[in-house]
């Protein structure tokens, strides 16, 4: 009889658990599906996008293994910055939240002017990268 | 198991054997019945009427008020009679005049009224028959009389003392579908009231609904759908992406050379670092030490190298990039008026060659390690790379051996003896002799006691004179 109200009882966690899942699982918004199309047809691994009042923040993920001696990196945040800004002409800020294979993550923020200036030519890689706010979400890798 | 079978068959059943009855009663409810009412309701523009015109003299023959003289009861109404087919729609004006009186008829009195009557059938007026009915017109008048379903009988009409021009228009249909279905589109059915009257009532065709409209007339309608609605005030048209495609913007970055150079400063959270406080700030919040004890020209005609070593992977610079030790390293140097200048040694030599450059008033040596260590070679065994490190450089300068030589005694090889030495590496701070084999006395060895994150600072420690 006790095994029963066990299983019974592990049934009904099992399915309150598939519901909560496909209840609160990440869906996007038409917008937010398109710049996440956008993203991953550059072969940018975006997972979430979320557009809020004047704000809209990218998730995507990283591999560590780049190298940056061509700015790859670098190239590949002024683009997810370039798509978040130009397919959302009200946001005033744009942030990624760049997660590293590793599990370390760091947020960069910068505003709709800087990225307007950069896409325009009006701002020199350099410039741009400057004007980007860092600020690690994890301690980051061992040194 | 029987039971549950039994049940579900009944359910089965009852759900199929129902299902037409639902149907069926779908199919009754798209009937729409538009109401019997006497107050009109038909749209006679509609109708083709056949017309039919009445010109009547009615002689003076009475005098007075004939409501209040006797003149009203001798009063002889001429009447006249025409015969109503049945499903017949009529529709009545009429024009009276009153007539020069003869003599005959007294003065001051007179007048005229129509009044229709039907005792015999169930003729359906409008909802002015009434008033007309008892119609008393002193001017010449014209009305519309109309009357609403007429399914069969007669109508009587009387005027008196006066000539009236009737006008009698009729539309006989044959039978009340027909008449509904002129006027409606549907189909019709005769019924009975409650007092054993005949009418017709009409229904709107299947997918029609019933409407009155502002005229007062009935009127079967598609029900028109919802207008689409509009698109909600936060609800924006997705954007179509126009800005550079990725190639063109990794292009960019690689034809801008000012970001490689590693002396330029990239990340310091978005601010452009202008003056000597800020930049000396940055550079304490980011290492968290402090530089007040530094004489602010302790580094002029000096260098400062700032050594990364190959265990320092892209990956790892590019976090001490992000969290601002990159920047702060330079800023450090600037800030004491040293010149910095960031090197990538390709092996250790070339390491220990910076380190022992008596150019070099200090070091930042950024590096993976697992111990305290530079190079990986222990506090203890460093003093023999640094001499072999002078050798190399006096020897790079041209010098004899024997100059050479005498110039490591002069300089000396046991201690770098740096104004300071800053080891942003794990467990650089580990062991405390790599203070006395990287600075002078007095001076400042910066580093961390066990596992080195780039989010976080270094210690200071100050090398005590005579040691």
């Amino acid at each position: 009889m006790k095994k029963i109200t066990i299983l019974i009882i592990i049934i009904i966690i099992v399915v309150l658990a598939v519901c909560c899942f496909f209840l609160f699982r990440y869906k996007p918004s038409p917008e937010e599906k398109a710049i996440l199309d956008q993203l991953n047809g550059e072969e940018i691994t975006a997972e979430k996008v979320h557009i809020e009042s004047d704000k809209v923040i990218i998730e995507y993920s990283q591999a560590i293994d780049f190298t940056n001696e061509d700015g790859e990196l670098y190239a590949t945040w002024a683009y997810i910055f370039s798509v978040a800004a130009d397919m959302n002409p009200d946001a005033s800020t744009i942030i990624i939240n760049c997660k590293f294979e590793d599990g370390e993550k760091i947020k960069l923020t910068t505003d709709k002017k800087t990225i307007t200036l950069f896409i325009n030519g009006d701002l020199s890689p350099t410039e741009f990268l400057k004007k980007i706010q860092t600020e690690p979400l994890t301690k980051g890798p061992k040194i | 198991m029987i039971k549950k079978l039994i049940f579900v068959s009944i359910v089965l059943a009852a759900f199929f054997l129902l299902s037409p009855t639902l149907s069926a009663e779908k199919e009754v409810e798209d009937l729409v019945q538009i109401p019997y009412s006497k107050d009109g309701g038909i749209n006679i523009e509609k109708i083709n009427f056949q017309e039919t015109n009445y010109k009547l003299n009615f002689p003076c023959q009475g005098v007075g008020d004939i409501r209040g003289t006797p003149c009203y009861e001798a009063i002889k109404l001429k009447s006249g009679k025409f015969e109503i087919k049945p499903f017949t729609l009529l529709m009545f004006n009429y024009s009276c005049t009153m007539p020069n009186y003869d003599g005959n008829c007294p003065a001051g009195g007179g007048g005229c009224y129509i009044r229709f009557s039907n005792p015999e059938i169930n003729l359906k007026l409008t909802g002015k028959d009434s008033a007309i009915d008892s119609g008393f017109f002193l001017e010449p008048t014209t009305a519309t009389y109309r009357c609403r379903q007429c399914t069969t009988g007669s109508i009587v009409y009387s005027v008196k003392k006066t000539n009236c021009e009737i006008e009698i228009s009729q539309k006989t249909f044959g039978s009340c579908n027909n008449f509904c279905n002129e006027l409606f589109g549907g189909s019709g059915e005769i019924k009975t009231s409650s007092n054993g009257k005949k009418f017709c009532d009409c229904y709107c065709k299947e997918g029609y609904k019933k409407r009155k409209t502002e005229s007062g007339v009935w009127e079967c309608y598609i029900e028109e759908l919802p207008p689409e609605e509009p698109p909600e005030k936060n609800e924006k048209p997705i954007e179509e992406y126009k800005g550079p495609i990725k190639k063109d913007i990794s292009n960019r970055f690689n034809n801008d050379k000012k970001w490689k150079d590693p002396d330029t400063p990239i990340f310091t959270d978005g601010e452009e670092l202008k003056t000597r406080e800020e930049k000396v700030k940055f550079v304490e919040d980011v290492f968290g030490i402090s530089l007040e004890n530094f004489d602010e020209n302790i580094g002029k005609g000096k260098k400062v190298y700032i050594v990364y070593n190959d265990s320092i992977d892209e990956y790892r610079e590019a976090w001490l990039g992000l969290t601002k030790q990159s920047a702060a390293a330079i800023y450090m140097a600037e800030v004491l008026k040293y010149t910095p200048e960031v090197v990538y040694p390709k092996n250790s030599d070339e390491a220990f060659d910076y380190m022992v450059d008596p150019k070099a008033g200090g070091i930042i040596y950024f590096a993976h390690q697992r111990y305290s260590s530079l190079e990986e070679v222990e506090p203890a065994d460093l003093s023999s790379q640094f001499k072999m490190a002078l050798m190399r450089h006096y020897t790079a300068l041209g010098h004899s051996g024997q100059e050479v030589r005498q110039l490591i005694e002069e300089h000396g090889y046991e201690s770098l003896r740096k104004d300071f030495f800053l080891s942003f590496s794990c467990h650089s701070a580990d062991n405390p002799e790599m203070i006395e084999r990287t600075v002078k006395e007095g001076g400042i060895y910066y580093g961390h006691k066990g596992t080195l994150y780039p989010t976080e600072g270094v210690d200071e420690y100050v090398r005590p004179y005579n040691k």
